[in-house]
């Protein structure tokens, strides 16, 4: 008898997780989207206005955005902290190259990437720590190419339209959000207790 | 048969409604079909069972 409850509760404990972390993984994700955006109006007015260098403008932007997206942007700051001379406006400045940097967020080993590493790099470390889909993350792994590599106007337009697309995908993971939260936070749980009646 | 086997029909029963109504309001009624059909074959096992048992009893008694 005590055998059954332990493992009844081991059940019903399994399911109530899995059903509520798929529930908040389904509900933080109009939320990341938002920042995303917000992050990216942020390095928009940075490249178009402030000449800010590229480090620097995604640091404002990840403290624009905050959680997990802030993460994912300061790992790509850090991550190409070495590249001083390049700006976010800068034009047509290639940035493969690695100069060193007095930065303190610098990588130990002062090995500074490229802007398209740097972003490709954190999107894979922190990507699958947000609740971002891997479309939303394509929609942003979309820029790295273009981040510190071409003409303020051109990435000012890559950025608006990412922008355009997080929008969009904004709007329907609300609409997911609203359709299936319940399925997701109680249906684990329900099937958890039908689990339990049907073997006990 | 016993007062807890009815209980536990009762409560797949509830359990299976409350399923299916969570998947008919994500629009996936499909899967409302399905688990309704899969609630109602695992109560049918059970009353088989059951069923089984009672004219067991019944033969035992005739004898």
């Amino acid at each position: 008898m005590l055998t059954q409850i332990i493992g009844g509760g081991l059940v019903m404990g399994t399911a109530t997780f899995v059903g509520w972390s798929l529930a908040t993984r389904l509900s933080g994700r109009p939320h990341q989207l938002r920042a995303l955006q917000t992050a990216i109006a942020v390095l928009q007015s940075e490249i178009e206005w402030g000449q800010t260098p590229l480090p620097a403008a995604l640091r404002s932007a990840a403290a624009a955005a905050g959680g997990r997206i802030a993460a994912l942007l300061s790992e790509a700051a850090v991550l190409m902290a070495g590249v001083a001379s390049v700006t976010a406006s800068d034009s047509e400045s290639p940035s493969g190259g690695a100069p060193a940097s007095t930065d303190p967020s610098l990588p130990a080993d002062g090995q500074a990437l490229s802007p398209k590493e740097a972003l490709r790099q954190a999107i894979q470390a922190h990507g699958p720590r947000t609740s971002l889909t891997t479309e939303d993350l394509a929609i942003l792994a979309a820029l790295a190419p273009i981040l510190g590599a071409t003409g303020r106007h051109d990435q000012n337009r890559h950025l608006a339209l990412a922008r355009e697309r997080l929008t969009g995908a904004e709007a329907l993971a609300r609409a997911n959000l609203e359709r299936y939260e319940r399925l997701a936070r109680w249906g684990p749980v329900l099937v958890g207790a039908a689990i339990v009646l049907i073997l006990s | 048969m016993e007062i807890y086997d009815l209980l536990k029909i009762a409560g797949i029963g509830i359990i299976v409604s409350l399923v299916g109504s969570l998947l008919s309001q994500a629009g996936r009624k499909e899967q409302e079909s399905l688990f309704t059909l899969m609630g109602f074959m695992i109560v049918m096992m059970m009353v088989v069972g059951l069923m089984t048992k009672f004219f067991a009893a019944v033969q035992t008694f005739a004898r």
